[in-house]
């Protein structure tokens, strides 16, 4: 298992990286323009951009751009002293020299993504990021479990009482959620929220509890129902099964047949998808946020890459693309400790 | 119980309506702006910024020299007073000793005094440092400033380390600039430069602290953020949530007693106009400029609870122009000899200035008023004002013989247009080109409005040159400068331009014959490639005027001569003013007390701001506005 | 979260279920006429079928009888139907959705004013519906009836185009995907590139370089959206391949892309019938997405009537209800209909 493990995070780390190059190619693909704004681009003569855009290193061939990259982005920190990228410490090391002080002096290493130009000018990435995710994250665990519970209990609702009204009422909510654009909903929440209820229709810290009130909704309308879909087509499959009929004509009360055994064995699929939704609450919501000007990721890309901050792209979809390769690990993990029949190792693969 | 509840939620009603209306009509101490998501301040550091996003919050916490006020004229900001020798070539501010450096909680840090100023000119000139950002007038006007640069730059190509650690020493060798004390900055300029107190308005003469430039270090600086820069202006920023909102705070150290602050400034981001509405309406907010939509309804409702509080904005500090190309090459890089032809017919473009009634068009712009929006001369109005108080453009309306609000759209006269398009026709025809011509005009695709907007303007000009041109409406993608203007493939162009500093130089440069520095004749015009000897004379006509106006030092004379300029350019129709831009808008706030001024970056200082908690009436405005003018 | 549920639409056990019984004593059938019988040759299942009673009972052996009891008239697609016309919310749904359909080209005709002639007209701005327009009309004074309806048959041609585009890639790359081993490696890495980088970064790429119509859009859109439905079909290859029936067909020298389409494909085919259906609702919504992002211009289609609409709707509503409402019909019609369709496709329902 550990073997497994070790062997799958070293590929992830490998995936990562490729992702990162890709991107990081695709990205100079977009025309350096971009990196003006329009009054800039208003203002200056070609030359003058070409020298700012020279300052910036931006106009390097990509590949030498790529390499210069992956050279400094881990980072060694002579206590007081100037950094260094990871061949230069051990070029220095090596020779014994060069480095201010190589022999007593403490030196700390940190992962260097480089500095956003535009979202937040001149702060490392990593900054921007840590700012920014603790509201995403913060919404999308609230909301996930609200809708995780509201949709777990209902889908499981309408399960046992299939063909009931309840059912038929649940099936509509679900339909309906799917069938009206999230622009247009949030767009009649917000409304709603703030016209009828009175409830604030942009972030505040200060009233922080209440201004995320209207966000929450919108988030967990939709997945609740995603929940509720799923739960209840994964209930009814499983009702269907012999066990249950058995169990049934053994005698055991409906409740504790659909919570003991049905919704432990229909949870398993759901399971899996768990810690990556978990993980991805980072990622937040591009329309939500941007409707509540809540300070938090879901924007962020669409910003970036028209404003050419070409390394705060990289880094979110480091982020995104490491986070979700582990929420799929940790899926699988998950789904084994739910269901002892499915291994990852050994025979259970297909042949 | 119930019962008990529902005489309790009636006691709460009842009061509630009783206090509401007992609110009325007062100052408001704690503002609340707004601005769109798309424009937070990106850079921080003022120096390294020339762009609206920024220098709209900076401009109330760094304070430079001087500033405007809302007439637009020069006042006192750090510098108490200034003065230049005779012939405009050397400038002294003389600085207040009462200024404060502030951080982000109110603190006192350290004195503002001469010597920041060096350090803020040294840190724009220095390519490490700056980047090369905001260095064309500092390079252009004050003495050595461009062979400091150069010198930096070529020390940074070798050293980068060593170009960020330079101090004042080399840069107050060569620099036209000195502190003889603590509160004197004198400037040493290339020329005599008449309007430089304009440009000490502007970021690229902002201050430094020199503490903090110690402390956090050059680069440090250039990637300051809210709370870790220091401030001297009006307010500083107590809190900043990226892309949610901003709050200034009142600086308690400020030092003018004089300027009226508010407590709090608070900038509000919001999605998109119609939140905004949304926030108004709701109290949140105190001040929207309105969408069409929300527009439209409120005027043609006269119930609409914000019916009579329109309120007509002042003009954007942009004078938007046609700029023809006169070298227009096709999408395969051949030369479009039929549209050249034609626009270097000078017959053809008077046909365009006669000929076109823009009123339709303007009402895109403003559909109340539409003639707010009138434009009939290059450069902006209240840039440049003469000594009896006049503004620069009525000499230019004087000179073309047109006058803004005389009720109808005053350039078109049909009579006139019938004559050019004979005549043009005829000429047109004789040099083999097959009419209407084809003028493409680029649009930004995926923008309703805009393709709107082009739309309307297609009707005018086909309604009324249909014979001579028919208006082609190509879109882009993305990067218009890319796509469309570097393979000069559009016909004509519309463009606004706003000045950085104070003086018809600024627009009127752009257009001049033979300089690689004219933004708009070399980039827009390719006027440098035309052929037409006739257009040719006329263009050098023009800059020559421009150059003989450069040279007078004496403010009104010089304003003459730029005005006869400008006349030339508009009567051989080189460009053709179009419009500018007048919305409208809900406000509590005064728009006349407002900071105007058509340079520069003090818009947004909010400062002597008179308000009114109700919301002023459209009438009250009116008034305002008549007092403001009689000023 | 979504996006990989879809992948999940049976479990794994219910789709290990033999579906079909491979335990037929082929000698007790005739063996001859197979070719014969369209369809039914892979379904032999009827026989098995048979009434309990009979199973057991000694028949007096007629060889009449025989070959009639071997015989079915069992044809797929005639049960399909016969399923799916059961369903009667789908089936009235998809009427209306027809209707609306041939409505959208009716609809101009119907009209005195046409898309081609709109003009504009500063004087009949925002009007609301009424006897002269249906619809009202815009923010420029254009009839908004037939800028809806040929909005609509835009937004449908668009997303049925991609729809099928998709779903024919992902089922051609998932079929060799799971059936060729060698390929399976590099499959998986493609797919784990391609998904990790955050969609928006292509469109946005694509949008700024090459172009913002429709046309490259729907082109993007199937370029990138496969990658769903391949890992789908992929995963249930996984589970046909190895099965005897293929082992032996692979023996007996059949050609790939035979064993492909003739032994495996049948049992996708619900799968696929829902992936398509979802996906067109799916298209349309995520246009929406794209034109709120600036990234998608054609002068009308679904997602931009929506986007403008959001500028306007608190003042005047019907320029958002009108295209919310056809949203809504098509995409709830899709959502029953392949419900439906998928159910009727799948063989364990055909008795």
């Amino acid at each position: 298992m550990l073997k497994y493990t070790l062997k799958r995070l070293l590929q992830s780390v490998i995936t990562v990286l490729l992702i990162v190059s890709i991107v990081f190619l695709l990205m100079r693909l977009l025309p350096t323009d971009y990196y003006f704004r329009e009054d800039e681009l208003m203002k200056f003569t070609d030359e003058q951009k070409n020298e700012r855009l020279e300052a910036e290193g931006l106009l390097d061939p990509p590949l030498v751009q790529l390499g210069n990259f992956f050279r400094n982005m881990v980072q060694f920190q002579v206590k007081k002293g100037r950094s260094y990228s990871l061949d230069q410490f051990i070029a220095a090391k090596l020779s014994g020299q060069g480095i201010d002080n190589p022999k007593n002096a403490k030196t700390s290493w940190n992962f260097n993504l480089g500095i956003s130009r535009r979202i937040q000018y001149g702060q490392p990435v990593q900054k921007v990021i840590a700012e920014k995710f603790g509201i995403s994250m913060k919404i999308g665990l609230i909301s996930l479990a609200v809708s995780l519970v509201l949709g777990v209990v209902l889908g499981v609702l309408q399960a046992r009482y299939k063909d009931g009204v309840f059912d038929h009422i649940g099936t509509a909510y679900t339909v309906f959620v799917n069938a009206v654009p999230h622009l247009v909903s949030y767009s009649l929440i917000l409304i709603i929220g703030n016209q009828i209820f009175g409830l604030p229709a942009v972030y505040s810290s200060r009233n922080e509890a209440q201004s995320l009130i209207l966000p929450v909704i919108c988030l967990a309308m939709g997945s609740t129902a995603g929940y509720m879909l799923w739960m209840r087509r994964y209930m009814v499959d499983e009702l269907n099964k012999d066990y249950i009929r058995l169990a049934k004509l053994k005698g055991l009360s409906t409740t504790k047949i659909m919570f003991r055994h049905v919704l432990r064995n229909a949870f398993v699929p759901l399971a899996q998808y768990l810690p990556y939704s978990i993980l991805l609450t980072v990622g937040g919501s591009l329309l939500v946020e941007s409707f509540f000007a809540i300070p938090g990721m879901g924007p962020m890309l669409s910003q970036a890459i028209p404003r050419y901050d070409l390394n705060l792209v990289q880094a979110i979809v480091m982020l995104y693309a490491a986070l979700g390769v582990i929420g799929v690990f940790l899926g699988d993990l998950l789904m084994c400790l739910f269901d002892p029949r499915i291994s990852l190792v050994g025979k259970g693969e297909a042949r | 119980m119930k019962k008990m509840l529902t005489l309790v939620l009636a006691l709460c009603l009842v009061l509630s309506m009783a206090i509401v209306p007992n609110a009325s009509a007062d100052k408001i101490t704690d503002y609340v702006d707004y601005q769109t998501q798309q424009s937070e301040i990106e850079y921080w550091c003022i120096q390294h910024s020339q762009g609206a996003v920024d220098l709209n919050v900076l401009c109330n916490c760094i304070d430079g020299l001087l500033t405007n006020d809302n007439h637009g004229n020069l006042i006192s900001c750090v510098a108490k007073d200034w003065s230049s020798n005779e012939d405009g070539t050397v400038w002294t501010f003389n600085l207040r000793d009462n200024v404060k450096w502030v951080d982000c909680e109110g603190d006192e840090m350290a004195d503002c005094v001469a010597e920041d100023f060096l350090y803020g000119l040294e840190f724009v000139l220095n390519y490490a440092k700056n980047e090369a950002a905001n260095t064309s007038m500092p390079i252009e006007m004050i003495k050595g400033a461009g062979e400091y640069y150069e010198y930096t730059k070529a020390l940074a190509e070798s050293d980068d380390q060593a170009a960020l650690d330079l101090d004042l020493e080399k840069f107050k060798e060569m620099v036209g600039i000195e502190a003889p004390d603590d509160y004197t900055v004198v400037y040493t300029l290339s020329g005599p430069y008449s309007y430089f107190p304009t440009v000490a308005t502007y970021s690229c003469l902002s201050p430094i602290s020199g503490a903090l430039l110690e402390e956090i270090g050059a680069e440090g600086y250039r990637n300051v953020t809210f709370d870790t820069l220091w401030y001297n202006g009006p307010y500083y920023v107590s809190e900043f949530v990226d892309r949610s909102y901003k709050i200034f705070t009142a600086n308690p150290l400020y030092y003018n007693d004089e300027d009226e602050l508010f407590n709090t400034v608070k900038v509000q981001m919001v999605e998109s106009p119609d939140q905004a509405f949304l926030l108004y309406e709701a109290g949140e907010i105190d001040k929207v400029t309105l969408n069409q939509a929300n527009l439209t309804a409120i005027y043609n409702n006269p119930d609409d609870k914000f019916h009579d509080y329109l309120v007509e904005a002042r003009p954007t500090k942009y004078s938007y122009q046609f700029h023809f190309n006169y070298n227009r090459l096709n999408e395969d890089g051949s030369e479009d000899t039929d549209w050249n032809t034609t626009i270097a017919n000078e017959n053809f473009r008077k046909a365009w200035y006669y000929g076109i009634d823009l009123t339709e068009w303007l009402a895109r712009t403003n559909f109340i008023n539409p003639l707010s929006c009138e434009n009939y001369a290059y450069t902006n109005t209240g840039v440049s004002t003469l000594s009896d108080g006049r503004d620069y453009v009525s000499l230019v309306l004087d000179e073309i013989g047109l006058a803004n609000g005389t009720g109808t759209y005053a350039r078109y006269d049909a009579e006139k247009a019938a004559g050019y398009i004979e005549a043009a026709k005829e000429e047109l025809t004789a040099a083999g080109v097959t009419l209407p011509v084809k003028a493409h005009y680029y649009i930004v695709s995926g923008n309703q409005s805009t393709l709107d907007t082009a739309e309307v303007l297609k009707k005018c000009v086909e309604d009324q040159l249909g014979d001579l041109v028919e208006l082609v409406i190509d879109t882009y993608v993305s990067s218009y400068s890319q796509e469309v203007r570097n393979p000069h493939l559009q016909a004509f162009q519309i463009n606004g331009w706003g000045a950085d500093f104070g003086d018809p130089i600024n627009f009127l440069g752009q257009e001049t014959y033979g300089d690689d520095n004219a933004y708009y004749s070399q980039y827009y015009s390719n006027a440098n490639l035309a052929t037409d000897e006739k257009l040719i004379a006329d263009y050098q006509e023009f800059t020559a005027l421009v150059n003989e106006a450069k040279a007078i030092n004496d403010l009104d004379a010089r304003y003459a001569a730029f005005a006869k300029a400008e006349a030339c350019m508009i009567d051989h129709c080189l460009v053709i003013p179009a419009y500018v831009n007048v919305g409208w808008e809900l406000t509590k706030v005064n728009p006349y007390s407002e900071i105007y001024c058509a340079y520069g970056m003090m818009t947004y200082r909010y400062v002597n701001y008179d308000t009114n908690s109700d919301g002023y009436t459209t009438a009250e405005v009116e008034e305002l506005k008549a007092a403001y003018n009689a000023n | 979260m979504a996006k990989n549920k879809n992948t999940r639409l049976k479990t794994p056990q219910e789709m290990q279920e033999p579906v079909v019984n491979l335990d037929i004593d082929y000698s007790q059938i005739d063996t001859e006429p197979k070719k014969e019988r369209p369809y039914g040759r892979e379904y032999p299942q009827s026989r098995s079928r048979m009434p309990e009673k009979q199973l057991f009972e000694f028949a007096e052996y007629r060889p009449q009888d025989a070959e009639r009891i071997g015989y079915s008239n069992y044809s797929y697609w005639k049960s399909v139907l016969q399923n799916f016309l059961k369903k009667k919310p789908a089936v009235i749904m998809l009427g209306v959705f027809i209707l609306l359909f041939i409505f959208t080209f009716v609809a101009e005709w119907i009209s005195p004013y046409s898309v081609a002639e709109l003009q504009q007209d500063n004087n009949a701005i925002f009007q609301l519906p009424s006897s002269e327009h249906w619809f009202g009309t815009t923010q420029a004074g254009k009839d908004y009836w037939v800028i809806t309806w040929y909005a609509t048959r835009v937004s449908i041609g668009l997303a049925a185009m991609v729809a099928v585009g998709q779903i024919v890639a992902g089922t051609v790359i998932g079929l060799v995907w799971g059936y060729v081993r060698k390929l399976d490696r590099f499959f998986t890495e493609l797919y784990n590139l391609i998904d990790n980088i955050p969609t928006i970064i292509y469109m946005t790429l694509i949008a700024l370089m090459v172009g913002q119509s429709v046309g490259i859009m729907a082109a993007a859109m199937v370029a990138f959206g496969w990658l769903g439905t391949a890992r789908n079909v992929r995963n249930l290859v996984f589970m046909y391949r190895d099965r005897e029936y293929n082992l032996a067909s692979r023996c007996l020298g059949t050609g790939l892309w035979r064993i492909l389409f003739r032994n495996i494909f049948p049992y996708l085919i619900s799968v696929i019938v829902l992936r398509l259906t979802l996906a067109i609702p799916g298209t349309i919504a995520y246009e929406t997405t794209l034109s709120y992002l600036g990234l998608i211009s054609e002068e009308y289609s679904l997602g931009i009537l929506l986007k403008n609409s959001r500028d306007y709707f608190l003042r005047f509503p019907h320029m958002l209800v009108f295209p919310a409402v056809i949203v809504s019909i098509i995409t709830i019609t899709f959502y029953l209909v392949g419900n439906a369709f998928s159910d009727a496709c799948d063989p364990r329902n055909h008795v």
